[in-house]
């Protein structure tokens, strides 16, 4: 089925094309048929009417924790205990018997389905909604037991158990909210070890999955994205991913050096490298692994679907441009002159730092994972030849520009204004590039994305330096032109293709 | 439909109750094997009663709590005992990152005079304020970097560990009702002002020198249970 936004302008068109006697009222009604104009109301209605609930059970949930929160006495502690598990079971057994259509599925067949009566699909939300509110009564629950024998436990270990309770609900009705109420939880909680600089107790459990969050993260949520199909869930889980995995960098560099600059090189490139290169087929691969329930609850032997599964890779490729575009945004000022070789070391002590973090699991698997994404990508296919796109090449170069240059600058010697130099120009190319691209597939985010860099990069450039206003007037008089030249070879660019490429 | 190729179409959704029952399960699981271990503790620990001075902060989950920093928290009352030196440079000194754990240490307490594991201290003071003499705090005797496998009866092992800056116990927060704030503060602020630095104590119950639960506040004479 088309999009929405297509639908829409569709009936717009036919509904105006009939107007002007281009097509019959017959054929409008078959267009109307075809692509559902009817239901484009009432899917915007169920969308309102389920983020309302949702809001709802949101709200709820919050009232629940306050209720903890607030200690009451007036009621036993037991009493309490008791109440708030009920609710706990209470809210999932309601949620669940009003998702679950009441109707036997053997009866039904795809169409009935899609005309499920209005009823059924208010239950099912409602259901939905109540699904968030046994979420967070779940956090209620463990924040009463930790108040009423005065644990202090770390706020992590409570965000933890917590998002896990709630993730396994997820995998067990396979609903993507759920999960990226886990997925926020657990970060929240990881994050807030990080922004305390608070340190956990050794040898807890806690803080082992705290050292290896990246590949927690990963482990834990990536199937739950697939076997949903749901790209916040997967967007959410790669942010969480790579973020999770610099404070692990800042962490080994807290301890051990950043070794002549490699775990500079590292935080900046790996992450970017890893989600640009995130094959699809990967998730055809996982989609495959976990079964695919049917109605009844049984393994079904139906091929999965495959299609629906190769839609990851654009959200992967989006966040690792803005991650890669903020990363040069943040070298290209001039601050290379100032920051010096990181410590006096010897090429024996930083061989020293350098093999025990390359055995660290998280720089082991995700290293390892991004080397071999990035192999799939330029795996040759037709003529027995090496090759990646463009696009692929031109980002693999800045990876390795960035990744050299660091290393140079920690390892060797200071690259001082080159750096700056190098830093400026690789945005500039970015920006362009982001800019070109959006423009060539008529692709409108990426192309402001691409235009509002570059004016961020000149902005910043102008008023970084102490320039004179002439100077400062001359880049604007320059900047100018340059964006004109870009707009007429763009616009000669686009004659030139065919028009079937084109319409592409 | 096509927010339904965004989600799972609805026809493959498991509708099993399984599916739902064994998550709910292991949901209420989770929820009450977290405090039993804290529990068995509270009920079945050995009392030892530690000095403290209290502060006042806020949980955004769990609401207001009394912060207890105790006289053993300070490093200046840990470096006077014996045993510190050698637990020095491998548990304060030791630069640890971020994620990386720190190791744990065990502080030896003794029972300073009078029988405090009768339960006097909170005989049916079940969650109120009940006004009777403050049992004496326990004294710290010894530092130790391994757990004690036997120590005699009036000595009880308390395990920490120092994160940055600060010596923790898990023995930090002391949960108060939110109607008692008020009271509970302005008993703190008068009994600070009488200037008499023995006034707060902690009863804690003890589990085998690992686990350790706060059991009740003393603030002067009064003894505050929730």
């Amino acid at each position: 089925m088309s999009s929405e936004s297509f639908r829409r302008q569709l009936q717009q068109e036919a509904n105006q094309w009939q107007a002007e006697e281009l097509i019959s009222s017959d054929q409008l009604q078959q267009l109307a048929n075809r692509y559902q104009f009817e239901q484009l109301e009432t899917d915007a209605r169920d969308r309102f009417v389920g983020i309302l609930l949702v809001i709802g059970g949101l709200l709820l949930g919050i009232g629940v924790i306050t209720f903890v929160a607030a200690n009451w006495q007036a009621i036993p502690r037991l009493f309490k205990m008791l109440l708030l598990l009920a609710l706990l079971i209470g809210v999932n057994i309601a949620g669940f018997s009003l998702w679950r259509s009441p109707r036997s599925y053997e009866t039904l067949t795809q169409r009935s389905l899609d005309s499920m009566s209005d009823r059924q699909q208010w239950q099912q939300r409602l259901g939905h909604g109540l699904f968030i509110f046994g979420a967070l009564a779940l956090g209620a629950n463990i924040a009463l037991m930790g108040q009423m024998f005065h644990l202090d436990g770390s706020a992590f270990g409570l965000c933890f158990l917590w998002g896990i309770g709630v993730l396994v609900m997820a995998y067990g009705l396979q609903l993507a909210s759920l999960g990226v109420v886990a997925v926020i939880l657990i970060n929240i909680g990881f994050w807030s070890v990080v922004f305390n600089s608070s340190v956990l107790q050794q040898g807890t459990l806690m803080q082992s999955v705290c050292q290896f969050m990246p590949l927690v993260i990963g482990g834990l949520f990536l199937p739950l994205a697939y076997q949903c199909r749901s790209r916040l869930l997967f967007a959410l889980t790669a942010i969480g991913v790579v973020s999770t995995f610099e404070a692990v960098v800042a962490s080994v560099g807290d301890r051990a050096g950043d070794a002549g600059g490699v775990l500079w090189a590292i935080a900046l490139s790996l992450p970017i490298a890893l989600l640009w290169a995130y094959p699809d087929s990967l998730g055809t691969f996982i989609g495959r692994m976990m079964p695919t329930f049917s109605s009844q609850g049984q393994l079904e032997e139906v091929e999965p679907d495959v299609e629906s599964m190769r839609r990851f890779r654009p959200v992967a490729r989006a966040i690792a441009f803005l991650w890669l575009s903020l990363t040069v945004y943040g070298l290209s000022f001039n601050s290379w002159i100032y920051s010096s070789l990181s410590v006096e070391e010897t090429l024996s002590e930083r061989v020293a730092v350098f093999l025990p973090l390359l055995l660290n699991p998280n720089f082991l698997i995700l290293g390892g994972l991004a080397i071999a994404f990035w192999v799939c990508l330029g795996w040759p296919r037709i003529g027995n030849q090496w090759r990646l796109t463009l696009t692929d090449g031109v980002i693999l170069l800045i990876l390795l520009v960035m990744a050299v240059l660091v290393t140079w600058h920690g390892a060797i010697a200071s690259i001082g204004v080159y750096g700056t130099l190098v830093f400026n120009i690789l945005l500039f190319l970015l920006s362009v590039g982001a800019v070109r691209e959006g423009l060539s597939r008529g692709d409108r985010k990426q192309f402001w994305v691409g235009l509002v860099l570059m004016i961020l990069h000149i902005l910043s450039r102008v008023f970084e330096y102490d320039t004179g206003l002439i100077v400062k007037s001359l880049a604007f008089l320059l900047c100018g032109i340059a964006i004109m030249v870009i707009g007429l070879w763009f616009e000669r660019y686009v004659r030139a293709l065919p028009v079937a490429e084109r319409s592409s | 439909m096509s927010h339904s190729s965004s989600t799972i179409p609805v026809s493959h959704r498991p509708k099993s109750i399984w599916r739902f029952s064994l998550p709910l399960l292991l949901q209420v699981a989770l929820v009450l094997t977290i405090p039993a271990q804290a529990a068995y503790t509270y009920f079945a620990g050995s009392s030892v009663i530690l000095q403290t001075v209290p502060v006042d902060p806020y949980s955004l989950l769990q609401g207001y709590y009394v912060t207890l920093r105790y006289d053993i928290s300070q490093l200046d009352t840990l470096k006077q005992l014996p045993g510190w030196s050698e637990i020095e440079e491998t548990h304060i000194n030791a630069d640890t990152a971020l994620l990386e754990g720190a190791d744990s240490f065990y502080v030896i307490m003794e029972e300073s005079g009078g029988d405090l594991n009768s339960e006097d201290a909170s005989k049916d003071t079940s969650n109120t304020a009940a006004v009777s003499d403050s049992p004496p705090a326990w004294i710290p005797v010894r530092v130790l970097g391994d757990r004690p496998s036997s120590l005699p009866d009036h000595q009880i092992a308390l395990e920490g560990y120092y994160s940055r800056g600060q010596v923790r116990y898990g023995l930090e927060k002391y949960f108060i009702p939110e109607e008692q704030r008020d009271e509970i503060n302005n008993h703190i602020r008068e009994t600070q002002d009488s200037g008499n630095p023995q006034a707060y104590v902690v009863e804690v119950r003890v589990m085998n020198g690992v686990n350790a639960v706060p059991k009740s506040l003393w603030i002067g004479e009064k003894n505050y249970r929730f």
